[in-house]
């Protein structure tokens, strides 16, 4: 069993999973559409363009999404996804990317509990904390 | 390398990481408070958690309390677990819906076997989704 991220979006779940995908190197992005449910499951013509589950692996957990129904808004508060790259130059490349269109809350640096940590909300709402593994 | 959660309290993180680690069976709990961090940081002199984890069975979950008079609601992210029976999920389901409020009650869907969804006391939403391959219960 995981614990696994499920972020919420309000219509801009497709670009930025493939954003994301993109950013952290995963090929086995799934998108399943609101109209590729079975028949019956949504009223007809409901939100047919918008994604009902979409995921991606990196490791053993996957990054879970989906679009929220048409007129429900929302904002992701009070939760962050947390990643720790295998190196501080991947960290930081993943920050920068991430940060490209958003903003950062706390630059990438060194903390007094690790070598590199930083915070940022990228262009699509989502919050990261980046940081990087424990050398073995 | 993975995806973690990480959820963002108003001052009730200690209570509710206890809470999930009893339900998870979770072991090697940290919890860090901002008055422990070296000084200048901006928590001084408050037992707010600055940082709180712990492992279950090799799932990690990880949370914190926002700095002292700052605060949000969650939104917009849920933790989704995936239980290897239908037996486990449910009793999952059911330890975390006390004093919360299910959004999707729990029952079998074209997805998965046993399948909920809810909100619980602290505000953390959950998604709780039984592995699609293992058989019932």
């Amino acid at each position: 069993m995981s614990f696994a991220p499920y972020l919420s979006f309000d219509g801009t779940c497709e670009p930025a999973m493939q954003f994301y995908a993109s950013v952290f190197g995963a090929t086995d992005l799934q998108l399943m559409r609101y109209s590729d449910a079975p028949p019956g499951t949504f009223p007809d013509g409901v939100a047919v363009d918008r994604i009902l589950h979409a995921q991606f692996t990196l490791g053993s957990v996957p990054l879970l999404a989906s679009d929220v129904p048409p007129g429900m808004p929302v904002v992701q508060s009070g939760v962050s996804v947390f990643h720790a790259a295998a190196t501080d130059a991947l960290a930081l490349d993943i920050f920068a990317k991430l940060a490209d269109g958003g903003s950062i809350s706390m630059q990438y640096g060194p903390t007094f509990w690790g070598p590199g940590f930083g915070m940022v909300t990228d262009r699509f709402g989502t919050h990261w904390m980046i940081s990087v593994a424990p050398s073995t | 390398m993975a995806f973690m959660p990480y959820i963002h309290f108003s001052g009730s993180c200690a209570e509710a990481m206890a809470f999930y680690a009893d339900i998870f069976g979770g072991t090697d709990m940290m919890m860090m408070r901002y008055d422990e961090a070296p000084g200048g940081s901006p928590g001084a002199g408050s037992d707010r958690i600055m940082h709180a984890q712990f492992n279950a069975g090799g799932a990690m979950l990880m949370a914190s309390d926002f700095p002292p008079g700052k605060g949000e609601t969650q939104q917009a992210m849920s933790v989704m677990i995936d239980p290897a029976t239908v037996t486990e999920s449910k009793r999952v389901f059911d330890r975390l819906s006390v004093g919360g409020e299910p959004t999707m009650p729990f029952g079998p869907t074209f997805w998965s076997p046993g399948f909920g969804m809810l909100k619980d006391r602290f505000g953390t939403h959950w998604i709780i989704g039984t592995q699609p391959e293992s058989a019932a219960p």
